[in-house]
């Protein structure tokens, strides 16, 4: 039998972890939940760190679960979504639809995309092909929105310029549905070709004949009904 | 050149003309310069065109019209509704444990932790925790002479087996009571 004679108390204490101090613990619990409390309680607005924050970062972040980064992502594009498909269909509640499809598709494939700098074509492109298959699908059926134009009482000019805006809408609303996407894109957004050519990957000189062609067709039936 | 012969050139035309700089137009094409000429000339195109910017712009304001504050709220929480449940759930651990007020009737994960805090109570008062002193060993055994920390072999009657430790001792050994152990040391220390 082998016994070992006992050391020191001290000795013995000595090699075992200091014990970690209650406030330290308890304190770094509490404020997690606070935080957490704070989070939910829809109070919190978008931080300045996540709106200055590159999308790259931001992907980052929300591939990792980040909840801020979601909001980030959602804030900063949202409106250019929604205006886009907007300005493509002239339609609310069809733009509101596919901003949200757009939104839900990219997210659920942000994994897979393999430049987060070129979130913001993406994630347009998305959202134009969803537009565009629903032009294509349903192009008889989609209609303007009767309150698109809100009617005014206003000057002469206002309405004949107002009747105008109709007709522009429904001679749009007849081109193919490729040459309507890029005419309402530089008319209504303001694109250039080559930047509607780097969002739908077409060719710029592709861009630029639809969108010459769906002009002079535009212009010409206006002048053909005598509205100019 | 007449109205309809500008209509025409103006209909192939991207940009309005009145983005177009003089020296671009002249370096363009005869049929443009003319064009602008015509413009500038003739009123009622001017107007037409006017009329027409005039009507894109409508559209613009009313694309760029924003929607109802509660649309992007609403769009928001359904797009995260469709996402579950990854990536965005929250894990169980760091879900808020404070998300309502403490009464309220429904369900929070804070609740939970007054059953935990039941038992452990129960616990504490069954089986203090003695985290201070060590486990008793089975056997002790006191001793005269020996080395701390060094290891002695002992046979079967309690007695150093290794001829080295001949300063060594056994004193006493297997003692089940600690107190028989101190009345021992302090008898040993008086005879001493």
């Amino acid at each position: 039998m082998k016994i070992r004679l006992w050391e020191k108390q001290r000795n013995l204490s000595a090699t075992a972890p200091p014990p970690r101090p209650f406030r330290k613990v308890w304190g770094k619990i509490w404020l997690n939940s606070y935080k957490n409390f704070k989070r939910s309680s829809g109070q919190r607005r978008l931080g300045v760190i996540e709106a200055v924050m590159s999308d790259r970062e931001l992907i980052e972040k929300f591939l990792d679960n980040d909840e801020d980064a979601f909001v980030g992502l959602m804030t900063k594009y949202q409106r250019l979504l929604f205006h886009t498909v907007k300005g493509v269909l002239l339609n609310n509640d069809e733009a509101q639809e596919i901003t949200q499809e757009a939104f839900i598709r990219a997210f659920k494939k942000l994994k897979h995309l393999k430049d987060p700098d070129r979130f913001r074509s993406w994630l347009l492109r998305i959202a134009l092909n969803l537009a565009y298959d629903r032009i294509k699908r349903e192009a008889d059926i989609i209609e303007f929105d009767d309150s698109f134009m809100s009617p005014t009482t206003d000057s002469e000019e206002k309405i004949i310029a107002r009747d105008l805006a109709e007709k522009i809408k429904t001679i749009i609303g007849k081109l193919a549905p490729r040459q309507r996407m890029i005419l309402s894109l530089h008319l209504f957004r303001e694109m250039k070709p080559a930047e509607i050519a780097e969002i739908l990957e077409l060719n710029p000189a592709t861009v630029r004949s639809n969108l010459h062609f769906a002009m002079k067709n535009l212009k010409e039936t206006l002048h053909k009904q005598q509205v100019i | 050149m007449n109205c309809d012969e500008f209509i025409k050139v103006w209909a192939g035309k991207l940009e309005p003309f009145a983005k177009v700089s003089p020296d671009k137009l002249h370096a363009e094409s005869n049929e443009e310069a003319e064009a602008c000429h015509h413009l500038q000339e003739c009123r009622r195109c001017a107007r037409k065109i006017d009329t027409f910017d005039f009507a894109l712009n409508l559209i613009r304001d009313e694309i760029h019209k924003e929607p109802a504050a509660a649309f992007w709220h609403n769009l928001r929480a359904e797009i995260k509704k469709q996402l579950k449940p990854a990536p965005l759930r929250q894990r169980f651990f760091s879900r808020p444990i404070f998300s309502r007020p403490i009464f309220s009737r429904q369900w929070q994960p804070v609740w939970a932790l007054v059953p935990v805090a039941l038992v452990t109570l129960l616990l504490l008062t069954f089986f203090p925790l003695n985290l201070v002193t060590p486990s008793r060993p089975d056997n002790i055994f006191l001793m005269s002479g020996g080395i701390p920390g060094f290891e002695y072999e002992i046979d079967s009657e309690n007695n150093l087996t290794n001829e080295d430790d001949a300063n060594s001792e056994i004193i006493y050994a297997a003692i089940d009571n600690w107190a028989d152990l101190l009345a021992e040391t302090i008898e040993i220390n008086s005879n001493s």
